[in-house]
């Protein structure tokens, strides 16, 4: 799967790579909210090599922000590209997620 | 123009045909990325509520004026005008309570030149400029 996880102390980065569609949506959300069950830090999502993300993608940010804003953490962006950051602008996501420049 | 029988083609083979599209004809990624978007969003609502408007199979085309590709999705089922359709949650600024929906066809929208609908006879067509 194009997903992978890096625990640091402060927070959990979550590097989904290539595509974040209707057809891995699913799988992958079910991944982060099996990690996220025990883990009370932030989230940053790495999408430093993610090169297309649909609505589908985009249900995976809310889904994960919702997790984390009920304990009272917050959900971060990294290198999203043109597109992706375009994306997640329109609809008005970056109202409940914050673009960081490094982790 | 290709058809797709909704009722026995996945979702995984439809998009397919929108990604050897798009590695033939585009060279630009934002093109490229528009269009698949545009394909992915309409082809998932018809496997999602197509059943209900009684939808079973859609015929695709993709031709170009200039620089522009135009997609036109031909199917069957009741009439139902996408165009139009204005899913009250998108008017308001984002936020978490907000019950979700609406996402695929706002971003159609968004990224389309020109969204068109019209009936014809028993069957829809959906024209995107892209």
């Amino acid at each position: 799967m194009n997903l992978e996880f890096l625990e640091k102390d402060e927070y959990l980065v979550i590097k989904i790579t290539d595509k974040l569609d209707s057809l891995n949506a699913k799988e992958i959300n079910d991944e982060i909210e099996k990690r996220l069950s025990s883990l009370n830090k932030d989230v940053v999502f790495d999408f430093g090599n993610l090169n297309y993300i649909s609505s589908a993608g985009l249900q995976v940010l809310i889904s994960c922000a919702k997790n984390r804003e009920e304990i009272g953490k917050k959900v971060f962006i990294f290198k999203p590209n043109e597109m992706v950051d375009n994306i997640i602008n329109v609809t008005g996501f970056y109202s409940f997620l914050k673009k960081i420049d490094k982790i | 123009m290709v058809e797709i029988d909704l009722t026995k083609t996945n979702l995984k083979n439809s998009l397919k045909i929108v990604e050897e599209f798009c590695g033939e004809n585009f060279k630009s990624e934002e093109k490229k990325f528009k269009v698949k978007l545009i394909f992915e969003e309409i082809i998932t609502n018809m496997y999602k509520h197509g059943k209900k408007q009684g939808t079973t199979f859609v015929k695709v085309d993709f031709q170009f004026e200039g620089e522009d590709a135009v997609l036109t999705f031909v199917y069957n089922g009741e009439h139902f005008d996408p165009t139009s359709y204005r899913d009250k949650r998108m008017d308001e600024p984002f936020n978490l309570n907000k019950k979700e929906g609406g996402l695929g066809l706002f971003l159609v929208k968004q990224f389309s030149k020109e969204f068109t609908y019209e009936r014809e006879g028993d069957l829809n067509r959906l024209n995107v400029k892209v």
